[in-house]
């Protein structure tokens, strides 16, 4: 083997190399952008649908956990994602949490569970604030869907 | 002198393609990676963790779901769900106390599908073994009703998608 013919083969792998890790370089940051805007969606949905079902079939104490887990994981996720949606993913998870309260007996810790739920909708119309039936009709609404991803809520709860 | 040309530009072709592949697929990997832990590090490095646990195992959890739920036969959902059991309980292992109750509605949730796809293979030690994890975990999740019929149903919500594609065949 020439001398030559060693300096092509080490310039080919070097160049190769350059080639292939730039290319690399951009798709492996688009694919950590790309999960970074998947996994809070994934996230949302997993915790919506476990304090669903947990609503729907185990005992009070049960639900109530599962409320409380999906609404510090939504507070989580506004941390890093702040929108329409998860604020309303966020206000749907209260009024998770104020449904298991009404179930309980819990009437003050109802009123402020949907006190804070409140916060995170915008009233049908200036000054009108939405009311406690109509927040739960909404999740009832979404839990008979499929679970609780709210695609409009504004448009939706609008009365 | 032309055929030892040819050689080395075919030589020197193969490992130029070859150091591109392997440095496309190392870079890429280190990139990846790199990007994930730096993520939300304007959260501090505690919370920034926190959040990256959580997003990881809630994201492992729904893929794993779609991995079943999606499978286009019956027999490949079987062995999905098989081998789905095992990567949901490791998942469980490593996930935090706290993250973990969903975990154990998703391994509920598969047991009591296997629990249905032996008992209609006439696997019923199989079927009975499968019913009583699924009992076991919904218990512990606090779960008011754990007779037959509401595994049935819970089992049905997850394989409707399967019945509803295999009827219209």
């Amino acid at each position: 083997m020439t001398r030559i013919m060693k300096v092509s083969f080490v310039l080919s792998a070097v160049l190769g190399i350059a080639a292939g890790g730039a290319f690399g370089y951009s798709e492996g940051a688009e694919l950590g952008e790309s999960m970074r805007s998947i996994e809070p969606l994934a996230a949302g949905s997993v915790v919506s649908e476990f304090a669903a079902y947990q609503f729907h079939h185990a005992d009070l104490e049960h639900a109530r956990q599962a409320a409380l887990l999906e609404i510090s994981v939504r507070e989580q996720l506004r941390t890093v994602a702040h929108n329409s949606d998860v604020d309303g993913a966020l206000g749907l998870a209260y009024v998770r949490l104020a449904m298991v309260e009404g179930q309980a007996g819990n009437k003050a810790a109802e009123s402020h569970a949907f006190e804070e739920a409140r916060k995170w909708f915008s009233p049908p119309r200036p000054g009108q604030e939405l009311s406690d039936e109509r927040l739960k009709e909404f999740l009832n609404k979404m839990d008979e869907y499929g679970h609780s991803i709210p695609s409009e809520p504004k448009v939706k709860l609008t009365q | 002198m032309r055929f030892p040309l040819v050689t080395s530009f075919c030589i020197a072709s193969t490992i130029f393609v070859g150091s591109a592949f392997v440095g496309y697929k190392a870079v890429r990997f280190v990139s990846y990676h790199h990007s994930e832990s730096r993520a939300f590090d304007s959260l501090g490095k505690q919370d920034a963790q926190e959040l990256r646990t959580m997003l990881q195992t809630f994201t492992f959890l729904s893929h794993s779901r779609i991995v079943t739920k999606f499978e286009p036969s019956a027999a490949n959902y079987h062995s999905a769900l098989e081998r789905n059991i095992p990567y949901l309980q490791k998942l469980r292992d490593h996930a935090p106390d706290q993250l973990r109750p969903p975990i154990d509605l998703r391994l509920a949730t598969d047991y009591a599908e296997m629990a249905q796809f032996e008992k209609k293979a006439g696997h019923l030690a199989e079927a009975d073994k499968a019913t009583q994890s699924a009992q076991r975990i919904l218990s512990s999740l606090g779960w008011r009703d754990l007779s037959a019929d509401a595994l049935n149903s819970l089992a049905d919500q997850e394989i409707q998608p399967l019945r509803i594609s295999e009827g219209k065949k």
